[in-house]
């Protein structure tokens, strides 16, 4: 899956569970909790949604992988083209 | 074994039939119940309500009195301060002024006045209201004067419920208590609530529920009222219907409850308004929940004249379904803008 | 194009100001933008803008009046034809009706009852409770018009979409809110310090076994230990009322929810103390998510005995909580940072967590308060208890 598909698709996750934010503001490289306060809750949302969109297990070890949006869109490429 | 009666459909009787029954059920279970008044004996009550009573119970307790209201009124309290529970008809409450000072300065004040010693258990009851074509004088809604008494209980049964079961409520307490009994509800017909057997006297009771205005009434005008409110929710107006059962004690809990659901309040009260019982509930609803009022309250009234005999002038000065209905939606859309 | 210049509403909890001066004089040009008037209100002194070019015709008010929102301040004489303002509080309704002579302008005491705004009771009520100034309402300006519960509602339905004045508004309550508490409970404070590391460690071997979407997080353990304790020890759950306490036997525990972009929310898990952690977890997370969109119930809102507050992963050492009334008790919980701890005589470096418990002293004291809180320590000691 091409990395670009993977970001729009991250995106979309995203703004599901944070519908305030505002999809061209967001700064790639950075955490989320530092550009919209994403607390446990919201990371645990995140990663259960991007679990369940690209079917993947993702245990807790790796939720350092899933803080920023570029850090989850390698992650999951990664993820995939292992798996495949 | 025989179980043919097991699925009996209910009884329909009428208004008359449950105050009789409930006369019947009193003078068997207590033995010191007795019924006292103009005609209540040989000709079976002016309403036809005590028919038959006088050949069951015998002339001892069922008493024929002379036509002397304060005389057999004040007969009434003496024999509850000596131990019996009568139960005194007053034909109509016009004709009960002529027992006011019976009513208001012995039977209300002696409990308060003897400190409690002397109890008054008397239980009177008296037809009122207009309607059915008797005059000025034997037309008139004076229950709303006596609520103004303290030491008084005044109820109002409305339903074939409360006609059936109000009395016994009555005779289990140690005051005095005034039973309005309207007289155009004695030929209504119904049937009572399954498993019924008792009822209380302090509590108003909705009739029909609705969110948008509550129409507070007793008596004849109860069911003027559902009537409107059949009218009203036919053009989507949901009107809540309060029978208040109770003029004294006003049951304000319910009243403030249902007011709080719907923000508007009409009154409807077959006595004359100035210095009204309606009055005394505007007051209420005001002092207690003015902040959940999103319209005046509003009252409707018997016209302010003495009742009038002829037909078409009695119906103009009474509250109609069409006047109840039109009267709420009046406060529904009131001083709203254009 | 005659207009009445009214005194505009600068807030929704701005109900009146006072005149202090003319800045213009009648006949004088004034411009769009330009400070005609100053006025004085209790975030102190503002000047009030022309919204036309024009000229004043006459005062109406004089300095030193106390005028409520929408009060006419003065008559204008506005060039070209006339425009909807935008701040003033009611457009004139075009063309303008034929005004009375104005009464002279050092009688101007208090607002003209021209100027008074009709609502029913109930929406005045509403409307305060929503925050709405109701002079704002364009429906006001009818003449004899009055603003009902009805219109109040419309009114708060149709404007969700200003995050601004959601927010103020949230500000607003949570102000109110904190004043009383601050006001009215006499708070004492303890804190308690405890190694997270049980806890941590078996919430690790839980989750490795859940699929994302089942696993718990640290913050479900803290509430659930709260419920629990408070369930066990009287006074702590329920609320002051009447110049009571209060005892619930259900434990209804508010979680203090961050809305992003500013304010806060507590609303409640329901029975708690009952609940498995699995079960608590899915509230919870369904509570964040609702809470965030703005679809709270208002059971939620209200029903709270105890509430848990948390700045999170990123927050600080220790949490001083205010009470959020009626309830009697909060517990703060600090981060959870590494650092080190005494074992048996020996240093470790160990997750620890600071719990912080605000109480309520007309109910109990900090001996009660202490053994309150160490209960919790003790059952976040022991995971397998929750």
């Amino acid at each position: 899956m091409d990395i670009n598909a993977i970001r729009t698709r991250l995106l979309a996750l995203l703004r599901q569970i944070a519908p305030d934010i505002e999809p061209q503001s967001i700064e790639p490289q950075r955490a989320f909790r530092d550009q919209f306060d994403f607390d446990s809750m919201d990371a645990l949302h995140f990663a259960a949604a991007v679990s369940e969109a690209f079917g993947l297990e993702i245990p807790e070890r790796d939720y350092p992988s899933l803080t920023s949006l570029e850090g989850a869109a390698r992650f999951v490429q990664s993820r995939l083209s292992a798996g495949a | 074994m025989q179980n043919a009666t097991a699925a009996e459909a209910p009884v329909t009787l009428t208004y008359r039939d449950a105050v009789r029954e409930a006369l019947h059920a009193a003078l068997r279970d207590d033995p010191r119940v007795f019924l006292m008044g103009e005609d209540v004996g040989r000709y079976g009550g002016s309403y036809a309500v005590s028919k038959g009573l006088l050949e069951t119970f015998g002339a001892e307790r069922i008493r024929d009195t002379p036509l002397c209201e304060s005389t057999f009124v004040g007969a009434g309290i003496g024999a509850a301060l000596g131990g019996m529970r009568p139960i005194v008809e007053v034909m109509t409450v016009n004709f009960s002024l002529l027992a006011l000072d019976q009513i208001v300065n012995n039977a209300a004040t002696l409990s308060h006045m003897s400190g409690g010693q002397l109890n008054v258990p008397l239980v009177i009851r008296l037809a009122t209201g207009a309607g059915r074509q008797l005059g000025a004088q034997h037309s008139h809604s004076l229950e709303g004067w006596y609520a103004h008494i303290p030491g008084l209980r005044i109820a109002v049964p409305a339903t074939i419920d409360d006609a059936r079961f109000m009395l016994a409520a009555a005779l289990r307490l140690p005051d005095p208590v005034l039973l309005f009994e309207h007289l155009y509800l004695y030929n209504m017909q119904g049937t009572l609530t399954e498993g019924l057997e008792q009822v209380d006297l302090e509590r108003a009771a909705i009739r029909r529920t609705g969110r948008d205005v509550t129409l507070i009434s007793y008596g004849w005008s109860l069911h003027k009222c559902l009537a409107a409110a059949a009218t009203l929710a036919a053009e989507g107006i949901e009107a809540e219907v309060l029978d208040l059962r109770s003029l004294r004690p006003l049951d304000e809990a319910t009243i403030m409850a249902s007011v709080r659901h719907t923000h508007h309040a009409l009154i409807v009260d077959e006595g004359w308004r100035s210095g009204s019982l309606a009055a005394e509930i505007v007051t209420r609803i005001v002092e207690q929940a003015f902040y959940e009022l999103d319209a005046p309250v509003a009252r409707l009234c018997t016209a302010e004249v003495p009742i009038p005999y002829a037909q078409h002038l009695e119906e103009a000065a009474l509250p109609s379904p069409a006047r109840i209905a039109a009267a709420a939606r009046e406060l529904l859309t009131s001083a709203r803008g254009p | 194009m005659r207009v009445e210049f009214r005194l505009p509403s600068l807030g929704a909890d701005m109900e009146s100001a006072t005149l202090t001066e003319w800045l213009k004089q009648p006949g004088e040009p004034i411009h769009r933008g330009e400070a005609i008037a100053t006025v004085e209100t209790t975030k102190g002194l503002i000047d009030l803008e022309a919204y036309e070019d024009g000229t004043i015709s006459e005062f109406v008010a004089a300095p030193g009046a106390r005028l409520m929102v929408g009060a006419v301040m003065a008559h204008l004489e506005l060039e070209g034809a006339a425009r909807a303002p935008e701040l003033s509080a009611q457009p004139p309704s075009a063309p303008a009706p034929p005004l009375e002579a104005p009464p002279p302008a050092a009688a101007a005491v208090t607002a003209p009852e021209a100027a008074r705004v009709r609502l029913s009771p109930a929406a005045r009520r509403r409307a305060h409770e929503l925050g709405i100034a109701p002079e704002t309402l364009a429906h006001a300006a009818a003449p004899g018009a009055i603003v009902h519960l009805q219109d109040i509602e419309s009114l708060a339905a149709a404007r969700p979409a200003a995050p601004g004045e959601a927010r103020a508004a949230m500000r607003q309550a949570i102000g109110a809110a904190m004043a009383r508490a601050k006001r009215e409970i006499p708070h004492y404070y303890l804190g308690h310090t405890l190694d997270f590391g049980p806890a941590r460690a078996w919430l690790a071997q839980h989750n490795a076994q859940l699929a994302v979407g089942e696993r718990l997080i640290e913050a479900v353990l803290i509430l659930k230990a709260v419920a629990l304790a408070a369930a066990r020890l009287e006074g702590f759950n329920g609320y002051w009322r009447d110049g009571r306490f209060e005892r619930s036997a259900a434990v209804h525990v508010g979680a203090a929810i961050a809305v992003r972009g500013g304010g806060l929310v507590a609303p409640a898990l329901l029975d708690a103390h009952a609940k498995d952690l699995a079960a608590l977890m899915r509230e919870f997370s369904a509570l964040v998510t609702r809470a965030r969109a703005g679809h709270l119930r208002s059971g939620e809102f209200t029903s709270a005995t105890i509430t848990v507050t948390s700045l999170g992963a990123d927050g600080v050492d220790v949490l001083y909580p205010i009470i959020n009334p009626p309830q009697v008790a909060i517990i703060g919980a600090g981060a959870i940072r590494d650092a080190p701890w005494v074992i048996e005589g020996r240093m470790e470096v160990r997750p620890l967590i600071t719990l912080a418990l605000a109480a309520d002293h007309r109910v109990t004291d900090g001996r009660l308060g202490g053994r309150f809180l160490r209960s919790i320590a003790a059952l976040l000691a022991d995971p397998q208890s929750l």
